[in-house]
């Protein structure tokens, strides 16, 4: 008599796959659901680790794509100050799944949020990119005209790109009791002031996140029906809760949820993978050997290891072309790519914040 | 003392020095006592480090800048702490080549574009890193205790809105050159030095006038031009010589076409304007 577990390869056994292997030496953790060519153009968005992932996809020759690209004349060191080259538009963190619809809303105008602008001191600062300009903007006008090319360039990201990598980093957030606009941060923390008349916490559920994504899919492939979405859930623990739970136990129920949807997404359609760049870093057989002291910070050490799985799947291309306009095959130019000092973390500003 | 130099710009004062009229020398002397003039390197090698500091001395590393310096000012071991009268320095505002750049045929520093926008803060970075030289040359002089005061260039002339490799609209092309200055005079205003802007008068519709236009050149004034300056100079030269007076006063925002021109009719000491009077060879 037989059963399925019978014929099930090595790696669907935990004593073969994991117990009897070193952590570093894990196999088949990834299979790949579709190719990704080298003419195929990548845009990046999510968490703080979104980022390494840009970075990887540059250095093995894939075409990282930059909408909204720092002027050639800004020396590289200053590029991640004003959010340049840190993902494929200048939108900062995206951290939850609703801050992405909404960003992909707001592009395409179907949403214009009441707070627009937050002032102090002189300076002007965007509540939904309040990093970006690290001293705020100039006037109002000098914001707004920062918006209106940031959207122009996210509505060019969404239309144009082959591949959407989105790393879901929180659950967590704080809205706007008017319009529900959800901000990247809660106000007062990096600009703005903090008014619980006007801001209320939400802990996004499942369910709320699964819809969330679903009508950003169905939005995106109406524009651009061919795209495919790489998920990953960020392994970065969170910094702070506000959820009144102990830090360890929210964060462990954020990436619970977050993972669950990506899970459901993933086996549900054929155009979104997952990559478990979640599970690479945080199950405990990693022995959480690749976060620094803090038991927060991915070391790069760590970040390697994990894109070594994507690359076993994904080969790295070397001296990869792509197609131009017209069809023509140029070489590829060198772009920039964040490096690791680079990495920018709004989140991590909460702990400054205090 | 007062020593003017600098890039390509210091030309049109060097020569105008040899133009104004004797009694506009006797008062340049009677303000400043001996003045000298010129250009000591181009605006291309004052972008690169083109100087060092020892203890209470500044001297110039670039060896053509050293000699063309040595030449102007007859001081062969630089600027020392103890120099007296007022430094202008004719650097920092060489911009053309920047407006050249093809970047900008995606980018803009005009929020009416509908190009890649680029705010203040990150065009403030570029000036900072892009004029670094010479802001650190200028610190340097400034940490002597020396009286240090910005030059800007000339407006622009119109036609280089046209120029091939332009790829900037006319729109552009003014909000860039206000843009730039407006920058520049806050990096210099930073370090302690100050900044005497080009007058109103040699504007027009926010670019140069043509008669004091350089001909077959496309960013350059001529010898008018630094007569006109010279005698803006003398006309503030209590300002000049006192470095603890702020010029704002005289900063005005320039290229800004909604401004109405103001003729500074006051130029010689014989009451003419140099513009109607004051060039020897007209």
């Amino acid at each position: 008599m037989t059963h399925p577990y019978q014929t099930l390869p090595d790696h669907a056994f935990w004593r073969k796959a994991v117990s009897e292997k070193s952590p570093l030496q894990l196999t088949d953790v990834y299979k790949k659901k579709y190719e990704i060519s080298p003419a195929d153009v990548i845009a990046t968005a999510g968490s703080c680790f979104a980022q390494h992932i840009a970075r990887f996809l540059v250095k093995n020759g894939y075409n990282f794509h930059d909408f909204e690209p720092a002027p050639p004349f800004l020396r590289r060191e200053d590029h991640s100050k004003f959010g340049y080259g840190v993902f494929s538009a200048r939108y900062g963190n995206i951290y939850t799944v609703r801050q992405l619809l909404q960003t992909f809303r707001r592009a395409f105008d179907e949403f214009t949020p009441a707070a627009c602008h937050w002032h102090h001191k002189g300076r002007y600062f965007d509540p939904l990119r309040p990093a970006i300009e690290p001293n705020g903007f100039a006037s109002l006008e000098e914001l707004e005209a920062s918006r209106r090319t940031h959207l122009r360039a996210v509505r060019q990201l969404f239309a144009q790109s082959n591949v959407f990598i989105f790393t879901l980093g929180l659950t967590e957030a704080w809205l706007s009791r008017d319009d529900r606009l959800v901000f990247p941060l809660c106000p007062g923390t990096v600009a703005g002031e903090f008014d619980e008349r006007k801001h209320v916490f939400h802990n996004f559920t499942a369910a709320e996140i699964y819809e969330d994504f679903k009508l950003f899919v169905t939005s995106l492939r109406r524009v651009n029906p061919d795209v495919r979405i790489l998920l990953t859930v960020s392994p970065v623990p969170l910094t702070a809760t506000a959820s009144n739970d102990h830090v360890m136990v929210a964060s462990s129920y954020s990436k619970a949820v977050l993972r669950s949807v990506a899970g459901e997404f993933s086996s549900t359609y054929d155009f979104i993978d997952y990559f478990p760049s979640y599970e690479l870093v945080a199950a405990h057989p990693m022995r959480a050997m690749f976060f620094e002291p803090n038991m927060r910070t991915v070391a790069t050490e760590g970040v390697e290891i994990v894109m070594s799985h994507f690359f076993r799947e994904h080969p790295p291309q070397k001296g990869a072309w792509r197609e131009a306009k017209g069809g023509a095959r140029v070489r590829k130019e060198k772009r920039s790519s964040p490096d690791e000092d680079d990495i920018v973390c709004e989140e991590m500003l909460l702990d400054q914040a205090l | 003392m007062l020593w003017l130099f600098g890039d390509s710009h210091a030309l049109a004062f060097r020569e105008a020095l040899g133009l104004v009229e004797k009694n506009a020398h006797d008062e340049l002397a009677e303000a400043f006592g001996e003045v000298r003039a010129g250009m000591i390197a181009t605006a291309g090698a004052l972008l690169r480090p083109f100087h060092t500091k020892d203890g209470s001395r500044i001297v110039f590393i670039e060896p053509e800048a050293a000699q063309r310096f040595a030449a102007i000012t007859g001081s062969a071991d630089g600027i020392t702490a103890d120099h007296r009268g007022p430094l202008l320095l004719c650097v920092g505002f060489h911009f053309l080549k920047v407006m050249k750049m093809p970047m900008w045929a995606r980018f803009s520093l005009s929020s009416a574009s509908e190009k890649q926008f680029i705010t203040g803060a990150v065009f403030t970075e570029f000036l900072k890193y892009h004029n670094a030289a010479i802001l650190e040359f200028a610190k340097d002089l400034v940490s002597l205790g020396l009286n240090v005061i910005f030059v800007e260039s000339p407006p622009l002339k119109e036609r280089v809105k046209t120029l091939p490799l332009m790829r900037m609209s006319g729109q552009e092309v003014q909000e860039f050159d206000k843009r730039y200055r407006r920058t520049m005079r806050g990096l210099i205003h930073s370090i302690g030095a100050r900044v005497h802007a080009c007058p109103e008068s040699v504007h027009m519709d926010g670019f140069l006038k043509p008669e004091f236009e350089t001909i077959g050149d496309n960013h350059h004034a001529n010898a008018k031009y630094g007569i006109l300056l010279w005698n803006e100079i003398l006309r503030i030269r209590n300002k000049i010589n006192d470095s603890s007076v702020a010029l704002d006063s005289e900063l005005r925002e320039t290229l800004n076409g909604s401004v109405p021109c103001r003729e500074h009719h006051r130029m010689l000491p014989d009451g003419k304007s140099v513009g109607e009077a004051g060039l020897r060879s007209e």
